[in-house]
């Protein structure tokens, strides 16, 4: 045999033995059956977010551990808040007494004080869930709130005059000022978790339990403690901390959790609360990719998964492998963010009617139809249209600016504008009477303005050039620039608390983050005193108005009739106020749930999941 | 030998230390804010300021240099904020799962491409030739998604021979129990470098053969078998050194588009999730990482030039 034979054979036959080799060691099963009864037992696996593992398990989290992979899929799971939020039934964001470890709140002394009454709960290791476990609760919550995500400076949290627990089931809040109980209750009592002060009250691995933290001091060293346990993301499954829970799992212990994200969970056999697991092992898988986590759905081993939108082609062949395809929803907003603060731009967006010309060329039932493929819901105000709730006011369900090209190319031409076929308008009329262009444009001006939007999202990449076609048409131009999403993120917030004397023109006059951009979880009332009051935390445009800011000082502190009321009215007037120019929200994810999966009756919007009610057919 | 190695040594330190400059600066150069990035939309300004404090980027930028370079001679890579875990541990658990797949594939590869390019050489302008250079192109010029999503496809979706993620564990050892996870994401990397080093060894095997040295062997009646190991092979392979070399830091910084393919997370996808997330320690650890191994990488090619060839000596004037 010549020698160059033997090299070719050789390297063929090592390259076939390596593919022979691995392909005896394994191998992966394509989706089960369709059909047949819930059987007890089993594994459910449920695909994370691309890029977004665990980070964080002690459930008094921070705002950079908030999102979904920690607050929803990972800690509720095991340590279960007072007042849950959200149904395993449907889609409303609203108070779920079944699930919630208290009964309603009760308020005296003029909405001063509220009393919650705890159920009868137990930890896993067979101790009581007390109110002791709720002060223990409040007194980290309190000495370290800079560091709890919800906290809002001026907010609840600052207005605490005391709290005791008068028998182990009873726990009392006093306040020192007088809220509207349902904000109270949706965004205050929201973040109340009980956590097990008999296990967990310590400071060091070693030390012994003790009350440290009745002190500031002694609760923030405690704090520190956990915080850092939370960390070491190594340990969780191996650490005993983690293992003392009162929800309906906890993680496999020794196994139950990789560094890179996957999560075992297996039901807590000492679970009191209604709804005891069925399968007996739930896996959240991590991902790099969307497109990874397709290849896995496809290939059979994700149960609860997704389908990509750049995949969404491919929607009919998962289908026909008899999956349940589903959107998901958030309980939340999208919308153009508009900076008030911009010296340059600043005079065109103070213009009303500049606004409304905007809102009226986003065609937001046609994005839906054909840019998000139906899995889509339009936004027309503060308040989300999905799920329609009761805070929903029914006018908000309309949009008072439809789309037409028409109507705003009137609006501006009736401004002092001079419209061409195609480009930017002209201030032909300045002043400030109602026929002209308004106060601070001078004649001549360009109706242009620069549009900053995130890379890496098929979808509000086609809505937005649509957008643009369409301003175009009618007279104002934007110049668009896209970039990374944490980039637009960072500088659509860049002149927050800002005025148009110290906010740089080179930031972003008009820009979207993402769909949705905001949710209201974990703090459900959509009340919008953060994202639209003057001065708000989350108010990145820096918009203000003070009827606004009026109405929402009564949704806040109002009583319970008043502050509907005054929900309803701050509703409708800021969808025609628009403070920003309301967008389609896209699903959270087009869920694929495989055929052998049962017990999946709705996607919570506040996107909490309930493997509890989850079964495998036979 | 001994002075060469330590005055390139010192040279890379230098080198290293540059790098690490400039890497600071572009990050701390891009637009947007990590505080921003981490903490998301319902940040309040307190708890921005709080963040930035707490990890000091209200200071200037040259005392963050100063810092930075204080923590990593005490050993301190830093926190990954956006991961909550400390970038050594990072380091420590992706770095050798990069390793071990972009390792493994110019492994395989190199046992394939050497005598594949040697055979093209030895049958130049023949069948087989032709078709191993028909198999080169394809596979260079394919792209990698591309080229894993069709095995994907094919060896995972229709016949489910292989897995379509890469081994899900934490650390080497738990890849290592199942190895059908490896084979895909192997693949695809093995059938790309398989085509660029054939292509390398091809060319240079001609170029051996061409030389007086073969001819002179011939002529003294060498047998065939010999001159080829013992003359074409050992010369021809020089290139090949040099390429693997400079592949170190490519061995170390992982294989994103493989990597976030197959969800198999390494410094590549390290790499790719920080740069999204403004996460600057992660981002300088890597830097440091394989700036090391780009300077280390180079140096080896050097010293392996020079045992594998006499007549280069280094040190010696």
């Amino acid at each position: 045999m010549h020698l160059h034979r033997r090299i070719v054979a050789l390297g063929a036959t090592l390259l076939a033995s390596a593919l022979t080799l691995a392909a005896c060691s394994g191998s992966s099963s394509p989706a089960a059956s369709t059909g047949g009864k819930p059987v007890s037992g089993g594994v459910v696996t449920f695909a994370e977010q691309p890029g977004s593992p665990p980070t964080y398990i002690f459930p008094l989290y921070d705002g950079a551990n908030s999102g979904n992979n920690n607050i929803t899929y990972l800690q509720p799971l095991m340590w279960l808040p007072l007042y849950w939020f959200g149904h395993s039934n449907s889609e409303q964001p609203t108070l779920n007494p079944a699930l919630s470890i208290a009964n309603p709140p009760v308020f005296s002394n003029g909405g001063k004080t509220v009393t919650m009454t705890l159920k009868k709960y137990q930890w896993s290791d067979g101790q009581p869930v007390t109110a002791r476990d709720l002060v223990f609760w409040m007194n980290l919550m309190l000495a370290e709130k800079n560091q709890e995500a919800a906290y809002v400076p001026g907010g609840w949290m600052d207005h605490v005059a005391g709290y005791s627990a008068p028998t182990p089931n009873t726990f009392v809040l006093r306040l020192k000022v007088r809220y509207n109980p349902t904000y109270l209750l949706y965004n205050g009592l929201s973040v109340l978790t009980p956590i097990p002060q008999h296990a967990w009250d310590k400071t060091s691995a070693s030390g012994a339990v003790g009350n440290y933290d009745q002190t500031p001091a002694g609760a923030r060293k405690v704090y520190n403690f956990l915080n850092k346990q939370s960390l070491s993301l190594s340990t969780w499954d191996t650490n005993r901390l983690w293992q003392v829970v009162d929800g309906p799992w906890h993680l496999q212990p020794n196994t139950g959790f990789q560094v890179t994200g996957q999560t075992i969970f297996i039901p807590n056999k000492r679970y009191s609360g209604p709804g005891k697991p069925k399968i007996s092992k739930f896996e959240e898988l991590p991902f790099t990719s969307a497109a990874a986590e397709f290849d896995a759905l496809q290939s059979g081993s994700v149960d609860y998964g997704y389908i990509p939108t750049t995949d969404i082609g491919a929607l009919g062949s998962v289908k026909s492998a008899g999956y349940t395809i589903k959107p998901w929803y958030e309980w939340g907003l999208t919308f153009v963010g508009i900076n008030f603060s911009n010296p340059t731009y600043a005079p065109l967006e103070n213009q009303l009617y500049i606004r409304q010309a905007m809102q009226e060329l986003i065609n937001q039932p046609q994005y839906i139809k054909h840019l998000l493929l139906g899995y889509g819901t339009p936004t027309y105000g503060p308040v989300p249209t999905f799920p329609a709730s009761t805070f929903l006011n029914p006018k908000e369900r309309t949009n008072p600016y439809p789309y037409s090209p028409s109507g705003a190319k009137s609006l501006l031409t009736s401004h002092g504008w001079s419209v061409p076929s195609s480009g930017a308008a002209t201030c032909t009329r300045p002043g400030t009477a109602s026929d002209e262009c308004g106060a601070g444009i001078a004649a001549g001006t360009k109706l242009s303005m620069p549009l900053l939007y995130p890379s890496g999202f098929p979808a509000v990449d086609d809505e937005i050039q649509a957008m643009r076609s369409a301003f175009n048409s009618a007279g104002i131009q934007l110049s668009l620039t896209e970039a990374p999403f944490n980039t637009v993120l960072s500088q659509s917030y860049e002149c927050i608390g800002k005025t148009t004397s110290n906010c740089p023109s080179s930031s972003t006059a008009l820009s979207i983050i993402s769909s949705p951009v905001y949710t209201y979880v974990p703090i459900y009332y959509p009340d919008g005193d953060s994202l639209f009051g003057c001065g708000g935390a989350t108010n990145g445009g820096n918009y203000c108005n003070q009827q606004v800011q009026g109405l929402i000082s009564r949704i806040v502190t109002g009583s319970s009739s008043t502050s509907q009321a005054a929900m309803y009215q701050y509703q409708i007037m800021l969808a025609k106020q628009e403070p920003v120019l309301w967008f389609p929200n896209s699903a959270y994810q087009i869920s694929a749930i495989s055929p052998k999966l049962g017990g999946v009756v709705a996607q919570d919007s506040t996107a909490h999941i309930y493997p509890s009610t989850w079964y495998l057919k036979s | 030998m001994k002075r060469y190695v330590l005055r390139r040594s010192a040279q890379s330190l230098v080198v290293l230390v540059i790098v690490t400059i400039v890497v600071f600066a572009i990050l701390h150069f891009l637009p947007g804010s990590p505080a921003r990035a981490i903490l998301g939309i319902k940040a309040s300004p307190g708890a921005i300021r709080a963040f930035n404090a707490a990890n000091g980027y209200n200071r200037s930028l040259p005392v963050q240099y100063v810092l930075y370079l204080d923590h990593l001679v005490h050993g301190q890579l830093g926190f990954s904020y956006h991961l909550d875990q400390s970038v050594g541990s990072l380091l420590t658990l992706d770095l050798p799962k990069s390793a071990l797949l972009v390792g493994l594939s110019y492994l395989i590869a190199l046992i394939i491409a050497v005598p594949m390019g040697l055979a093209q050489a030895l049958r130049r302008n023949r069948p087989l030739d032709h078709g191993f250079t028909a198999f080169s192109f394809v596979g260079y010029s394919m792209p990698v998604f591309w080229l894993g999503m069709l095995l994907i496809i094919v060896f995972s979706v229709k016949l489910h021979l292989f897995p379509a993620e890469g081994p899900q564990g934490a650390s080497v050892g738990n890849v290592l129990q199942n190895p059908s996870g490896l084979v895909l994401p192997v693949a695809t990397l093995t059938i790309v470098t398989v085509a660029q080093f054939s292509r390398f060894m091809r060319s240079a095997a001609i170029d051996t053969m061409l030389q007086d040295y073969i001819r002179t062997a011939q002529a003294k009646g060498v047998p065939r078998r010999s001159v080829i190991i013992r003359h074409v092979l050992r010369n021809s392979l020089l290139p090949i050194v040099t390429l693997v070399g400079l592949s170190l830091p490519g061995v170390l910084s992982g294989a994103v588009v493989v990597e976030a393919l197959f969800n198999y997370p390494g410094m590549g996808w390290l790499f790719w999730t920080a740069a999204s997330a403004h996460d600057y320690p992660v981002l300088m650890g890597f830097t440091v990482v394989v700036g090391a191994a780009t300077v280390i990488g180079n140096l080896v090619a050097d010293l392996a030039y020079a045992a594998m060839d006499p007549r280069i000596r280094y040190g010696s004037r």
